[in-house]
């Protein structure tokens, strides 16, 4: 019963974003649980449906992560890159799992990280966590989404990864066209 | 009596005769000019021995590859130089099949996730007994990790470290197979001491195809010029096998023009002069111009495409050609009457027609592609030429017009009535010089290496040597490759290979090499023994130990032992083959010099360095293993050279043997016929003799002057036997005049020619100019000399005596 519920509702979520272009700025903080450090940075977001999500950094000046398609463009840490989803499992997983989010599409992000979900509400807000079943080398141990019930739009993405390290990203000023 | 009739008919029938030549000159014009030419050299030889060492004759990326190079001071400033340069040259993206002159980012990031999508292929069998040691030194490796991970601003070594926190990666790639022997500055592809900034261009089109190839190498090379006038503070070099085979090209196109062209001018200015009339350089030049479109033609229909070096060498051809026009017109100059002139001339220049394409022809007999287009080329040519010259020539040379003796004419009398045959002096010394070649020419050498007689620039040799000094070590780089029609029998097969050359590494004969195809690329039986050798190790109780020795080392450097989850996973994991060849992940400029498809099979590359010297051992020892080739066509060139040598003797007894017939079945005597036949066999030997008197060797090109020689040799003597004949029948007394006449002229022209082939610049054109002139001269001494006296003496013979009046 509760699985039905969860697709419905993720259907209902993906059926009030289609067609949407999404802005907002981001703020993306970096716990590297090894080290105990935190990196912290910011920029602008926008997200063309069906798979298009531009990040934009303004600290530091000049990085992006932009998601076009099947390819992934990178300029982080001085490196740059363009990497083609289909030749790299990693990318491709990252990539499938941030667009599946900001789609309210988590029943394809559960499956993609072989993980279960649950569903709460908090704030008034909607919280989605996708927890995996299984430790693996790559991809995401849990999944926080935290969506504006209102309208689905995702307003927290914590990304934990099987070694600790947290990606979190705080959207804010979020503007549909 | 054949061609005064066709004489007569045409003389009646003028129009039908014009519509005919005209005809036939624009069909043959036609698809005379249809015709391809090839000009790389080692695709004319004969096809190899085995289907398999065949591949290498064909279009391969890693042989076929350009290299381009550019020296300068900064680093920096070449990365910024070399994508500059290669943006002007991308341009040109109809010829380029892949670069390879940058790595890209994304190839380590998809790289390093396949690996650690598949490790256990990764890891031979016999390593396992260092991951023991590995799981020991758990303390020491976490005191390396801890600090990696504290120093790490990004995450992403954190990252690596948490999957693989005992180091095992050090036993899976060795660092130094990922490098390919260069340096990586900014992912560009330096030499080892960063001085040299490297491009790899593939090309896109067949390496038969020169006239693409010489339009790329031109266009990349203005592109070069261009951008070397607004950047001297760089030096940039080409090298690579199509850039040899354009310049090769270039360089055989402008001799042919030169050679023939000047030649034809001089020869024509003195034929003018001498006979004093400006039509004998049309009636000269159409019966050429006539039979080479004649020949071209007939290689169109028959092959399609021919070797553009058969076609520089076969102006020589052209002097034998002309020689039989010149036969024609001189013969008509004197008696002045084109009937007599047919009667007299059309047996004589028929058999010498014969006899020269039998000479000719001997070359069908050999297994090279070059000696055999040659052998086509020259039949035809002599075939269209004879023809012309026999009945169209006729209808443009005036009846009743005889030539009056000019002083130069005069002068060539002087010459020809010179009675060589009754001076002692010569006779001996002709006799001296024939004993002297009999006696060398066993001492004779013969040159087996191509790569002598192409053309090599000195801005190509620069660029070789710049290479082989900054990447090889000085030494040489070879490619030894693993064929198989499947992609997972060649890697077995390139198992066996690549053990070879490591026992010949450790034994010091190579200087290096690094397996790493065989380290990157597994077949599938190999991937499933490797993923069960994994299993086998990883038991509950391994990854127990390897768990606790992990996590006391973390405790002991305050790190949480949870970060290593990854690492757990990584060993409990099921993994699945994979193919890495088919993935995409290694671009294409850099798979081509691991693995290639070609003619449906595969291709493993194994790249290695070693002294020139232990090249040949290193060749024969990986030509023994099975389907196993040496990824060089001058390789197996090399040996079938030699072995057409072998073949030329053969093909030089069936020449001799079917000239001999044809001169015994027309002189219906076998004393005459011998006479006719001593020319050619003597002046072989003095060719070869004085060869290797002079110290100079024999090599595939001028071994061809050989049946030049033959054919020039029977024409000279043919003459001369039918002027005798005449003379000592009381026919004509002057036929030997007119005979010796149009030989001097013929010879002039053959000299002419020859001399200007010793100034070209292609080494395989120049080499054919002095061993033409030693036969030459030594056809034409025996042919003025011995062949009369000879005759004179079997002439006082009764028996022959009656033949004569018969």
């Amino acid at each position: 019963m509760k699985r039905i519920l969860i697709i419905i509702a993720s259907l209902l979520c993906l059926y009030s974003i289609s067609g949407q272009t999404i802005e907002s700025t981001f703020q993306h903080t970096k716990f590297i649980k090894a080290s105990g450090k935190n990196i912290t940075s910011n920029g602008h977001l926008k997200f063309v449906y069906p798979a298009y999500l531009e990040m934009k950094y303004s600290v530091p000046q000049g990085d992006y992560f932009i998601i076009d398609g099947k390819n992934v463009k990178i300029n982080m840490n001085g490196k740059k890159a363009t990497v083609d989803t289909d030749k790299n499992t990693t990318i491709r997983n990252q990539r499938n799992t941030l667009i599946n989010c900001i789609t309210s599409n988590y029943e394809q992000a559960a499956n993609d990280n072989n993980a279960n979900i649950s569903l709460s509400e908090k704030n008034g807000n909607k919280i989605i966590v996708i927890s995996a079943k299984k430790i693996a080398t790559r991809g995401y141990s849990k999944i926080t989404i935290t969506y504006r019930k209102a309208d689905n739009m995702p307003l927290e993405i914590i990304l934990e990864e099987f070694n600790g390290t947290i990606n979190t990203y705080k959207m804010s000023n979020i503007k549909k066209k | 009596m054949f061609f005064v009739k066709i004489y007569r008919f045409f003389n009646k029938h003028k129009l039908l005769m014009y519509s005919i030549l005209l005809l036939s000159s624009i069909v043959f014009v036609y698809f005379g000019l249809k015709l391809q030419y090839e000009e790389d050299l080692s695709n004319l030889l004969p096809s190899s021995k085995s289907k398999e060492s065949g591949l290498v004759f064909g279009n391969l990326k890693v042989k076929d590859k350009i290299f381009i190079q550019m020296q300068g001071e900064s680093p920096q400033t070449m990365i910024q130089y070399i994508d500059e340069l290669m943006d002007s040259i991308l341009v040109y993206d109809e010829y380029i099949a892949n670069t390879f002159y940058k790595v890209d980012a994304d190839l380590g990031l998809s790289a390093i996730d396949y690996i650690l999508g598949h490790i256990p292929i990764f890891v031979d069998t016999s390593l396992y007994h260092q991951f023991d040691s590995a799981i020991a030194q758990a303390t020491t490796t976490m005191a390396e990790n801890y600090e990696l991970i504290m120093n790490d601003e990004s995450g992403t070594i954190t990252q690596m470290v948490s999957t693989d926190p005992l180091n095992l990666r050090q036993f899976i790639l060795p660092q130094k197979s990922t490098n390919l022997g260069y340096t990586f500055i900014d992912g560009h592809i330096f030499s080892k001491d960063s001085s040299v900034i490297l491009a790899f261009i593939s090309p896109n089109f067949q390496s038969f195809d020169s006239k693409s190839g010489s339009n790329f190498i031109h266009d990349i090379s203005t592109a070069i010029d261009k951008f070397s006038e607004s950047h001297s503070d760089v030096e940039i070099l080409l090298h690579g096998a199509p850039v040899r085979s354009a310049g090769n090209s270039d360089v055989m196109k402008h001799d042919i023009f030169f050679t023939v062209g000047i030649a034809l001018l001089i020869i024509l200015f003195v034929l003018c002069i001498s006979f004093r009339s400006v039509s004998i350089i049309s009636q000269q030049i159409f019966p050429v111009v006539y039979g080479t479109f004649f020949s071209l033609a007939c290689m169109y229909w028959i092959k399609g495409c021919m070797s553009l070096m058969s076609l520089g060498i076969g102006s020589v051809v052209l002097g034998v050609a002309i020689s039989y026009s010149l036969h024609v017109i001189i013969h008509q100059k004197f008696t002045g009457d084109i009937v007599q002139m047919l009667l007299d001339e059309a047996k004589p220049v028929c058999l010498g027609c014969i006899t020269t394409i039998g000479a000719f022809l001997g070359l069908m007999f050999t297994q090279s592609e070059l000696l055999r287009d040659f052998g086509l080329f020259a039949t035809f040519v002599l075939i269209g030429n004879t023809l012309y010259a026999l009945i169209f020539l006729p209808h443009f040379l005036k009846n009743k017009e005889k030539q009056s003796n000019n002083k130069i004419l005069t002068f060539v009398d002087k010459i020809n009535q010179y009675p060589y045959d009754r001076k002692p002096l010569i006779v001996i010394f002709v006799i001296m010089i024939i004993i002297v070649g009999i006696i060398f020419t066993p001492k004779v050498k013969f040159d087996n290496n191509l790569k002598h007689i192409g053309y090599e620039s000195e801005k190509l040799l620069k660029s070789e040597a710049l290479y082989a000094e900054k990447n090889n070590n000085g030494g040489i780089q070879r490619y030894y490759a693993a064929i198989s029609p499947t992609l997972d029998e060649a890697l077995n097969v390139n198992q066996k290979l690549s053990h070879c050359l490591d026992s010949l590494k450790n034994k010091g004969i190579l200087t290096s090499y690094t397996p790493i195809v065989s380290q990157l690329f597994q077949s599938q039986e190999t991937q499933k023994q490797r993923i069960n050798a994994w299993k086998a190790y990883w038991t509950k109780e391994k990854i127990n130990q390897a768990n606790t020795a992990i996590h006391l080392a973390a405790q002991k450097y305050n790190l949480d032992a949870n970060i290593f989850m990854p690492f757990q996973a990584m060993v409990e994991m099921d993994y699945e083959t994979g193919n890495l060849y088919q993935e995409g992940i290694i671009p294409d400029g850099l798979i081509c010099n691991f693995i290639e498809n070609s003619n449906n099979k595969y291709l493993i590359f194994n790249a290695v360095q070693m002294k020139d010297k232990s090249k040949v051992i290193v060749d024969e020892i990986i030509e023994q293993l099975p389907h196993t080739v040496v990824v060089d066509p001058f390789y197996y060139t090399g040996n079938m050279i030699t072995l057409i040598h072998k073949d030329f003797n053969t093909t030089l007894l069936i020449s001799s043997i079917f000239v001999f017939i044809v001169l015994f079945l027309s002189f219906k005597n076998i004393v005459i016929a011998l006479i006719a036949f001593m020319p050619m066999f003597f002046s072989w030997y003095v060719v070869q003799g004085f060869m290797a008197l002079l110290g100079l060797e024999f090599n595939l090109i001028n071994i061809i002057i050989s049946t030049f020689i033959f054919g020039i040799g029977v024409d000279y003597s043919i003459f001369v036997v039918q002027g005798l004949l005449s003379g000592a029948r009381g026919e004509n007394l002057q036929m030997l005049d007119y005979h010796k006449t149009a030989i001097f002229f013929s010879a002039f022209v053959l000299i002419v020619v020859v001399l200007i082939m010793l100034v070209a610049t292609h080494p395989a054109i120049k080499s054919i100019g002095i061993s033409t002139l030693i036969g030459m001269g030594a056809t034409i001494l025996i042919t003025y000399s011995l062949q009369p006296l000879l005759f004179r003496w079997i002439s006082k013979n009764v028996f022959f005596n009656k033949f004569l009046k018969k």
